[in-house]
């Protein structure tokens, strides 16, 4: 588990860079493939390790850097939902219902969506939290932190494994 | 590596991109097809992970804007346009060098920091051309370690 330390603490550093406004826009989509790639350079650093990296442990530290960063990130939004009973969710219901009311779709859709919406404002607003929400939240995340995480891992492999030819 | 399956290498990483581009844009062609709008709000949620979705900073196309910034789409449409020439050059990575990776990163941050701290305005020509030579290259590198990776076993 010691081996895989360095993708807790880049993971930690992704998830709160992906929820602080600011820093975000500075890194935008490259953040989990930094945090990755930062992860493979501090195992080597802490290991003194400068073989050769594989795919596979390319690919763990990659996979469990986003596994990491997709906890973290989730548990900060659903927890300053709670503490804020607001998010950027709310902030976009009125640009979000008036699209809605725009656009082509069948009545029945538009009233389904419309009161899945409220509802999902309602527990915010009121409780600070929503199963749907929060839901939709973690899968994102999971999903989306993962992928990048892998690619940002295999990027890293290469890139290391270079630098690491030229120094020898 | 025999050529059939870094065929379907390149194939399968090309399809994928093709995808995630459509889904980039896909506020177009839910504009254009009925009941699809539904899908928007969710895919706003999902790429909102990997982008800061600053409409002024985002690519319009017939009023529709894309789902994530012009460098985003940059990047996307970068890595798309080296999935498709490895199609035909299938070791079209034999070119990169580290330098190269570096000087893009490199001007990408410098960009995103003088934006930021002021020196000069958003420019959309400078970010998507940022985005579009950085994610060629970083899909270069994907592409040569699963490349690498399929020769190696063969190889076993």
């Amino acid at each position: 588990m010691k081996k895989y330390i360095s993708t807790f603490v880049t993971g930690f550093g992704a998830g709160v860079f992906q929820i602080v406004p600011v820093a975000k826009s500075f890194a935008c989509c490259l953040i989990i493939p930094f945090a990755a790639y930062f992860s493979l350079l501090l195992q080597q650093k802490a290991n003194k390790d400068y073989s050769k990296i594989t795919i596979k442990k390319a690919s763990v530290f990659g996979f469990l850097t986003g596994l990491n960063a997709a906890i973290f990130s989730s548990l900060f939004e659903i927890l300053i939902t709670l503490i804020t009973k607001t998010n950027d969710l709310i902030v976009s219901i009125p640009e979000i219902n008036k699209m809605l009311s725009e656009f082509p779709i069948d009545e029945t859709i538009r009233k389904e969506v419309s009161k899945i919406l409220t509802g999902v404002v309602y527990d915010i607003t009121h409780y600070g939290f929503s199963l749907i929400y929060s839901f939709s939240i973690v899968v994102n995340n999971f999903f989306i932190n993962i992928i990048f995480g892998l690619i940002g891992g295999l990027i890293a492999m290469q890139i290391l494994n270079k630098k690491n030819n030229e120094i020898i | 590596m025999k050529s059939q399956n870094s065929l379907f290498l390149r194939i399968t990483l090309f399809s994928m991109i093709s995808i995630w581009i459509i889904l980039i844009f896909f506020e177009i062609i839910a504009k254009a097809v009925n009941n699809l709008y539904v899908l928007i709000p969710f895919l706003k949620g999902m790429f909102s992970l990997v982008c800061h979705q600053d409409s002024s900073k985002s690519l319009a196309i017939c009023d529709v804007h894309s789902l994530v910034c012009i460098r985003c789409t940059g990047l996307y449409f970068g890595a798309w346009l080296a999935a498709f020439l490895s199609l035909f050059y299938e070791k079209l990575f034999k070119y990169l060098k580290r330098s190269y990776f570096m000087a893009l990163l490199g001007f990408m941050f410098l960009d995103v920091f003088f934006v930021n701290i002021g020196l000069y305005d958003y420019n959309s020509f400078i970010s998507i051309l940022s985005g579009i030579f950085l994610g060629f290259v970083c899909f270069l590198y994907l592409y040569k370690g699963l490349f690498e990776f399929y020769y190696n076993k063969e190889k076993e």
